[in-house]
């Protein structure tokens, strides 16, 4: 039993001195960041002729409340040019009609390309009038199914792949553009911010007004994300070792994907799977790149607010790092991936996909060495402090770099509500999600539940029979 | 062990206690500048509106952040405008006192102050500014150097420029991702005519392949030839000027650009650049060719349908035959594109 008590705070430690660093990473980044980049520079690269062309690609299943919205402000956002692909993964609630009706598209005769394979295009559609808008309509194979359909579909040589629900912000397109204007040749994929846009006030497809949260899982969420995109994946990023851009909000070299497969159709992890691929493809083809995380290009998505739809979500992207590191095993502790093989994929085997069991079970063995008297309440009490105590210096230290980058929600009272969540996960949600994510072994071995969440939709939604309909999340 | 605990918990609580501290330290700066720009922002902005309407009025800015908040705002507004209103307002820069400002600011001992001198510089593109400009190539800061190369080949001489840029690139093309695009595209802009040994053989090749970019998506016709002999290197060269001599719309690379759609040892992207040049430029003596490409790998196929379509006639009469064809890709490649 002590044994394992060792092991225990053995992992502790080891936890600290990887996100220590990886958030010291962050931070350096951020400033290297701040530095580089200005407002003038950001409208330099927008009027560039050489500011790539993009296609932005919307998988879109039983999306009819709020799909219009969102390609209306896709079309509107400040970018030279791009191309919004929709594409309507077989749904049943109207979505095509409702496009169809609202930007007056009719049937147009376009080859399926061959590049990657998906489930059967069933017919394809554009507007009467001069918009940039294609829509695609096959039958129903999955988001990543979807993905690899607009991939074949799109024009340009970068590909921004978007959730129906989500919400770019006007400049997000051209920030994250910006490092391939910048360096065309190395980059081959940037990621963005993702924000919660529950509390926000959205008006057509636009967030209007920025809130925190008033549910108490989205705020715990808040907590998250803040210490995942700032802390997390700007450290790994400045390591030339991020392994997730987020199916939300993420840019990518057209040809690159394909030359990688495209998006992988049996897996629940499809983006974290496909970086991973762009990694491992470029690292074995001894091809130079860039896989970046730019800090400031905001997408705004809708969270889980209800328990049951957070513990899908949870199990769902558990499995998926079961299952990208399943397919990747090869590449782990191998120094032919550099920093990504040694470093970014045995932290995440170890801290995200063991860490839950280990935390869990270390809780376990800590009162049962409590109650066999092999270590006393104080060493107890004292290491608890320690773990509490760490946790909130990781937050703290994302908030900082959060404020120091963007600036944002810079309102007391919301420092305030964020520190006391901070605080709070610690008793009670921390465990409850490692509870939820270690169920997502169980559904690894069943391969069964997708995963479903209920929206309650971010913008007014359009009347129609798709209110309240559940899709996937 | 106990006494382990202690001491990383006392660190740790230090260690909150201290970034507690640096977050309200930030937010109480983000607040004063948010503070700054509702007070001086309005009049900043309609000074510069009235100024650029013609009014004789010249916005005034007293203190020190006032001065910051004018000069933050007609940063902005310079991105946005172009030609006599440009000139104009960036004349008031210099009017003000800004451009003085960060010609002497580049030889400040602070690295950030150097830096912002630098991009005010890059903003503005002051013609006196060249002298101040060249002795900041020498700067120890990469980002300082590469926003003077791009200033200098803005404003600066031709020659002084290139070799700026070669300079630049072989020190900085890691250290800076984007600086050599930055300033090639400037020089590209400023004086095309300087190009011309950044497209050549004896160019660092990531220098070169955005020269033979940056001629091409500017249509600069002076550098057809250089493009030209582009086609006969290596795919990813060729493929760049291939798109270049398209968007230039140089008949005269009809034969080389042919040579280059039809070898089948070359790659494809750099074949298919070729194909769509060939449409871009209008060349019916290609509409053979194209024709049989149309049984061709998919990219190969898809660019020779687009291509056809530019070429009138001739083109739409391949079309027709190949929708007709018992190709099925080809067949229906051809139908999409003959619908209205």
């Amino acid at each position: 039993m002590i044994l394992y008590i060792w092991f225990v705070l053995g992992f502790f430690i080891a936890f600290v001195i990887v996100h220590t660093a990886v958030l010291l990473f962050a931070a350096v980044e951020l400033r290297r960041y701040a530095l580089r980049s200005n407002a003038s520079n950001m409208r330099r690269t927008l009027r560039s002729p050489l500011a790539p062309l993009i296609s932005v690609l919307v998988p879109a299943f039983n999306e009819a409340s709020g799909i219009a919205d969102t390609v209306r402000s896709l079309l509107a956002l400040d970018y030279p040019e791009l191309e919004v692909v929709v594409i309507n993964d077989g749904s049943t609630d109207g979505t095509i009609e409702h496009l169809a009706e609202v930007f007056e598209l009719h049937q147009v005769l376009r080859p399926t390309p061959p590049f990657l394979s998906h489930r059967p295009v069933r017919a394809v559609y554009a507007p009467r009038s001069q918009l940039r808008l294609l829509v695609i309509d096959k039958e129903n194979g999955g988001k990543a199914d979807s993905l690899n359909v607009g991939i074949n579909f799109a024009s340009y040589p970068l590909i921004c792949t978007i959730d129906a629900d989500s919400i770019l912000e006007q400049d997000a397109l051209a920030k994250a553009a910006a490092p391939f204007a910048e360096d065309p040749v190395r980059t081959v994929a940037t990621g963005g911010m993702v924000r919660l846009a529950n509390g926000c006030r959205v008006e057509r497809g636009r967030v209007m007004d920025a809130h925190l949260p008033r549910s108490r899982f989205a705020m715990f969420q808040v907590v998250e994300y803040i210490r995942a995109f700032f802390g997390t994946r700007t450290g790994w990023s400045a390591m030339g070792a991020l392994l997730i851009v987020s199916g939300a909000f993420g840019l990518f070299r057209r040809d690159i994907v394909i030359a990688a497969g495209g998006y992988r159709t049996d897996t629940v992890g499809e983006d974290a799977e496909l970086v991973i691929r762009l990694h491992r493809t470029c690292l074995e083809a001894g091809r130079p790149y860039r896989i970046v995380y730019v800090a400031d290009p905001v997408c705004w998505t809708e969270g889980p607010e209800e328990a049951k739809f957070l513990r899908r979500q949870r199990r769902r992207w558990h499995r998926g790092c079961l299952e990208v590191l399943i397919a990747h095993r090869r590449m782990l502790f191998n120094p032919r991936y550099r920093a990504v093989g040694l470093l970014a994929l045995p932290s995440l085997l170890v801290f995200e996909v063991l860490g839950p069991l280990i935390e869990l079970s270390g809780y376990a063995m800590c009162v049962v060495a409590l109650l066999a008297g092999t270590i006393n309440w104080s060493i107890f009490f004292l290491f608890l402090a320690l773990a509490l105590l760490y946790g909130l210096v990781l937050t703290l230290g994302s908030i900082a770099l959060e404020d120091a980058a963007s600036g944002r929600f810079p309102a007391w009272d919301d420092l305030g509500r964020v520190l006391l969540f901070a605080l709070a996960e610690n008793a009670g949600y921390r465990q409850l999600m490692h509870l939820w994510r270690l169920e997502g072994f169980w559904q690894l071995i069943r391969k069964g539940e997708w995963g479903a969440m209920e929206r309650k939709g971010l913008s007014d939604p359009v009347p129609s029979a798709a209110a309240g309909q559940v899709k996937r999340g | 062990m106990k006494a382990v605990l202690e001491a990383a918990v006392t660190l740790l609580t230090v260690l909150v206690a201290v970034l507690m501290a640096v977050i309200i330290a930030i937010r109480i700066s983000i607040r004063r500048r948010y503070r700054l720009e509702r007070r001086y922002r309005p009049g900043a902005e309609l000074g510069i509106a009235e100024y650029l309407a013609g009014l004789p009025r010249v916005p005034e800015a007293g203190g020190r952040s006032e001065r910051a908040v004018l000069l933050a705002v007609a940063l902005e507004a310079l991105g946005d405008l172009r030609g006599s209103e440009r000139e104009r307002l960036a004349e008031l820069i210099e009017r003000l006192g800004y451009t003085a400002e960060a010609m002497a600011g580049l030889r400040a001992r602070r690295r950030a102050r150097r830096r912002q001198s630098a991009a005010i510089l890059a903003a503005v593109a002051p013609a006196s500014a060249t002298h101040a400009l060249t002795a900041a190539l020498d700067d120890t800061d990469p980002i300082v150097r590469t926003a003077c190369a791009r200033t200098l080949a803005e404003v600066g001489g031709a020659d002084a420029a290139t070799a700026a840029i070669i300079a630049v690139a072989k020190r900085d093309i890691r250290a800076v991702p984007g600086a050599v695009a930055a300033v090639v595209l400037a020089l590209g802009i400023a004086q095309p005519s300087a190009l011309a040994p950044l497209i050549g053989a004896d160019a660092p090749p990531e220098v070169r392949s955005i020269a033979i970019e940056v001629a091409g998506r500017l249509r600069l016709s002076e550098h057809a030839k250089l493009l030209r002999a582009c086609l006969r290197e290596q795919d990813e060269i060729a493929a760049g000027a291939a798109s270049g001599l398209g968007m230039i719309g140089d008949v005269r690379s009809v034969d080389a650009l042919m040579d280059l759609a039809g070898d089948d040892r070359r790659a494809l992207p750099a074949r298919a650049a070729a194909v769509a040049a060939l449409g871009s430029i209008g060349a019916a003596p290609a509409v053979p060719l194209l024709d049989s490409l149309l049984g061709a790998d998919w990219p190969l196929m898809a660019a020779a349908v687009r291509a056809l379509c530019r070429l009138g006639d001739p083109g739409t009469a391949a079309l027709r035959s190949a929708a007709a064809s018992s190709r099925p890709e080809a067949s229906a490649m051809a139908e999409a594109a003959l619908e209205p």
